[in-house]
C-alpha cells in the first residue's frame, strides 16, 4: 500500500516533532478533479462534515415547513457547536419548536468544547447535558424529522429507523454513488455514519454548490441550506475557531465544514467547486492547517479574507507557560498539488 | 503500525517506529526507523532525575522514596500527587511561585473539577511536571546556585542534567538539536535507539559511575513501587507496572513516546509514533511487550487482555470502534525475536 504524502508537520523549533499523512481533493461540479494529493479514491467516514447534505432531510420529510423552521434552526442543524449560550439556545429553539426534550436528544451527553463555556461549566458545576454536545443541533432537526414522518421518534439514530434511511437517501442522492452496510460505523453522536471516496464527498458539495445533477428541489434545499449556514457562521462551531472565522471573513462564497478525526468538506459557492479532506491518523489541528493552506490555494482570496486565513496557515504552537515552542504548517508536498 | 476501525470499517492509520535495545546496544527487535532523532518529552523523566543524585540534593535534602517518584511523573494532580509535591516545596523551602513550568486544566476527570474550585492551591502545582520543576529547583539549591531561572539551559542545574543525559546515551548533545518543551525544560532531539539503550544501561547498572549507579536503581525501585504516583491511580501506565511486579518500568512522555525497561533482561524500549498519537503508543507498547514476553502464556493473554486493543466509545457509551495493531508488523518481529 503506497502511503499517503505528508500533509501537515509539527516543528519544535527548528526540528520535526510529528508527521501528518492524507488525501484531499478539490473537483468542479461534473466531477473533473482540479487538484488532488494522496489516495482519494479510499472510502473515509465523513463525520460531522456532511451535515449539510444530512440536513436535507429537513426538507424531504417536510420538517421545514410544518415547524416553520427558519435560517436558524437550519445552520444549528449543521453545527458542530461549542456550546456556548448562543448555541445552546438555538437548539433549545428546534426543541420548543417540535414539542421535544432535551432528554429526548441520543447524542449523548458531552462537555462544551467551547474554551469559555467549557470553563464556565465546571466553574458552575453545571449538571452535564446532552445539550451541549456538539451535534445537538443535528439531533433536534433529527428529531423533528421523526415527528413529521409521524414514527416513534425514540430510536430515531438507529440505521433501522425511518429518519436515518432518509438521511441516508438523502446523501446518496448528492454524491451520487449508494452508501453500504460495509463501511459502516457508528459515530461519536451514535447515528450511523457511512464510509465514501473524498471524490464523492467533494462532487457532492459541488453538486450543493452549483445545482448541477441535481433535482430542481434538492437544487432549491441546497441553496437554502448553504445560504443558511455561510450567513450564520458563528452558529457552525463557535468563537476563534476556523470554520466560523473563515466563513464570516469569506462573506457568502465559502462553505466549510469539519469533521471529527481530522476531516474537512466544503465548496466555494462563486467557483461551483467541491473540496474534501482527510488526515489519516484523524488529528484535528492537521486537518486545519492542511484545509487553511488549501483554500490560500484555490479561493484566490481578497486581501481582508487572506488576514483572516493566514491566521490559520501555520498556526505557532505555545506551552504551558505560552512560551512559543514551535509551530505547524503544511508540507511542501501538499503545497506543490497546486503548483 | 495501528489502524482504528469504526464499526467496520478502518478510519484512522498510524505510524511509527520502536525499538528494544540490550545494554550493550544490541537490537533485540525493531521497527521503522530507530535512528531518527526525537523529542523525548516526559519520558526522559527518569534520566533527569539522576541528576538529583548527582548534585547531591537526594542526601541534603533526605528526599523520600516518593519524593523521587514525583520527580519522574506526568501526575494528574490528585490528591496523593499534590501532598507530596508541596512537602517537598516545604523541605527545600520553596514555594509554588518559583515553579516555571506553568500550567494546564489537569488531565483526569476528578482533578479537573477540582482544579475549577478555588482550593487554595496554585495552579502551577496541577502542571502535570510540576514534580520535576520541584526537583529541579532542589537541585539548584544543592548546587549552591539560585533557584530564579533555572530552566536556562546554561545555568548549573540545566547543564548537569544534560551531562546526566550525555552519559546514558554515550554521546555530546549541541545546541543543534536543543529546543523548548512544554514545561518549558531545554529539550534535546536524540535517536529512539540511543533512550532505549540509556533506559538499558540504567537498568543494568555495571559501568556507570556509582552515584549514578546507585540513583538509577533507586529510581526504577521506586517507580515501580509507587506506580500510582507516576500519572493516576488506575491508568494504563500504572496497571501495566502492577502486572509486571517490578520487572517494568514505562514513563509516557507526550506526542506519542514511550520509554521502559525490562529489568531482568535490563531491556531498554523506546516508542514514538509518527503523528503524536499517546493512546496508539500505548496500544503498541502492550502489544510489543506481550510479543517479549514469548513463552509466558499467562502474561501475553493478560497482556493482550487488559491492555491490547481499546476499545472506543463514544459520548453515549456506545462502542464504535477500536485500535487495532497491524498484525504483519507484530508477526515481523515475533519472527526476530526467535533468533535472539
Amino acid at each position: 500500500m503506497m502511503a499517503n504524502p505528508i500533509l501537515a508537520i509539527n516543528f519544535r523549533g527548528r526540528r520535526i516533532e510529528n508527521i501528518h499523512r492524507g488525501a484531499f481533493c478539490v473537483v468542479n461540479c461534473h466531477g473533473d478533479i482540479e487538484y488532488s494529493s494522496g489516495d482519494i479514491g479510499k472510502a473515509v467516514f465523513p463525520r460531522s462534515s456532511i451535515k449539510a447534505m444530512q440536513a436535507l432531510a429537513l426538507f424531504k420529510s417536510g420538517a421545514v415547513e410544518k415547524f416553520s423552521l427558519d435560517d436558524s434552526d437550519i445552520a444549528i442543524a449543521c453545527s458542530s457547536h461549542g456550546g456556548d449560550k448562543q448555541h445552546v439556545e438555538a437548539v433549545q429553539v428546534i426543541l420548543d419548536k417540535i414539542g421535544c426534550l432535551v432528554d429526548d436528544l441520543e447524542c449523548g451527553e458531552q462537555v462544551p468544547t467551547d474554551r469559555a463555556a467549557r470553563n464556565e461549566f465546571f466553574a458552575l458545576k453545571k449538571p452535564s447535558s446532552a445539550i451541549f454536545n456538539n451535534c445537538s443541533g443535528k439531533h433536534a432537526g433529527m428529531l423533528a424529522v421523526a415527528k413529521v414522518l409521524g414514527v416513534e421518534a425514540k430510536g430515531y439514530s438507529k440505521a433501522s429507523h425511518a429518519v436515518q434511511k432518509l438521511v441516508k437517501t438523502c446523501i446518496e442522492e448528492v454524491i451520487g454513488q449508494k452508501l453500504s452496510d460495509k463501511k459502516c460505523g457508528i459515530d461519536g453522536c451514535s447515528i450511523p455514519t457511512y464510509a465514501a471516496p473524498l471524490t464523492a464527498f467533494a462532487l457532492g458539495f459541488a453538486r450543493m454548490a452549483s445545482g448541477v445533477d441535481l433535482s430542481v428541489e434538492t437544487e432549491l434545499e441546497s441553496k437554502v441550506i448553504f445560504d443558511a449556514v455561510v450567513n450564520n457562521p458563528y452558529l457552525i462551531r463557535g468563537e476563534n475557531t476556523l470554520d466560523s472565522d473563515l466563513m464570516a471573513a469569506f462573506a457568502g462564497r465559502l462553505m466549510l465544514k469539519i469533521g471529527a478525526d481530522g476531516v474537512f468538506c466544503g465548496a466555494l459557492l462563486d467557483k461551483k467547486i467541491g473540496f474534501a479532506l482527510k488526515i489519516d491518523d484523524g488529528d484535528i489541528k492537521a486537518a486545519e492547517v492542511a484545509i487553511a493552506n488549501i483554500i490560500l490555494a484555490i479561493a484566490e482570496p481578497s486581501e481582508k479574507e487572506k488576514q483572516v486565513l493566514l491566521r490559520y496557515v501555520s498556526p505557532e504552537l505555545r506551552n504551558w507557560s505560552k512560551i512559543k515552542t514551535g509551530e505547524l504548517v503544511a508540507s511542501d508536498e501538499l503545497k506543490a498539488a497546486f503548483s | 503500525m495501528v489502524k482504528v476501525n469504526r464499526g467496520n470499517w478502518v478510519e484512522n492509520i498510524h505510524r511509527g517506529a520502536f525499538c528494544v535495545i540490550d545494554k550493550n546496544n544490541n537490537i533485540i527487535a525493531s521497527v521503522g526507523n530507530i535512528e531518527q532523532e526525537i523529542f523525548p518529552h516526559s519520558a526522559i523523566k527518569p534520566i533527569q532525575a539522576l541528576a538529583l543524585f548527582e548534585s547531591g540534593a537526594v542526601e541534603k535534602f533526605s528526599l523520600s522514596d516518593k519524593e523521587i517518584v514525583l520527580a519522574c511523573s506526568s501526575h494528574y494532580g490528585e490528591n496523593h500527587h499534590i501532598e507530596v509535591i508541596e512537602e517537598f516545596l516545604r523541605k527545600i523551602e520553596c514555594s509554588a511561585s518559583d515553579l516555571e513550568c506553568g500550567t494546564h486544566i489537569p488531565y483526569g476527570k476528578q482533578t479537573r473539577d477540582e482544579y475549577f474550585l478555588d482550593r487554595k492551591i496554585p495552579k502551577s502545582v496541577y502542571c502535570n511536571s510540576s514534580g520535576k520543576h520541584v526537583a529541579m529547583l532542589a537541585i539548584a539549591k544543592a548546587l549552591g546556585e539560585k533557584t530564579e531561572n533555572y530552566l536556562n539551559p546554561s545555568y548549573g542545574v540545566q547543564r548537569l542534567v544534560k551531562s546526566c543525559t550525555e552519559m546514558l546515551v554515550g554521546y555530546h548533545l549541541d545546541d543543534n538539536s536543543l529546543e523548548i518543551d512544554n514545561c518549558s525544560m531545554p529539550t534535546y532531539a536524540i535517536s529512539l535507539r540511543s533512550f532505549a539503550l540509556a533506559f538499558a544501561k540504567m537498568s543494568y547498572g555495571e559501568n556507570l559511575p556509582s552515584k549514578i549507579k546507585k540513583g538509577a536503581a533507586i529510581i526504577f525501585d521506586t517507580m515501580v513501587k509507587y506506580p500510582d504516583l507516576l500519572r493516576a491511580k488506575e491508568v494504563m501506565d500504572s496497571n501495566i507496572m502492577r502486572a509486571f511486579y517490578g520487572n517494568l518500568v514505562i514513563k509516557a512522555g507526550n506526542d506519542g513516546v514511550i520509554f521502559g525497561v525490562l529489568r531482568d533482561k535490563n531491556y531498554g524500549i523506546a516508542i514514538k509514533i509518527d503523528d503524536g498519537n499517546m493512546n496508539v503508543a500505548r496500544v503498541v507498547i502492550a502489544n510489543l511487550l506481550s510479543k517479549l514476553m514469548k513463552g509466558n502464556h499467562e502474561m501475553q493473554d493478560k497482556l493482550l487482555f487488559l491492555f491490547g486493543s481499546e476499545i472506543i466509545k463514544n459520548a453515549a457509551r456506545i462502542e464504535t470502534g477500536k485500535y487495532l495493531v497491524v498484525d504483519s508488523v507484530f508477526d515481523e518481529l515475533e519472527g526476530n525475536l526467535q533468533d535472539n
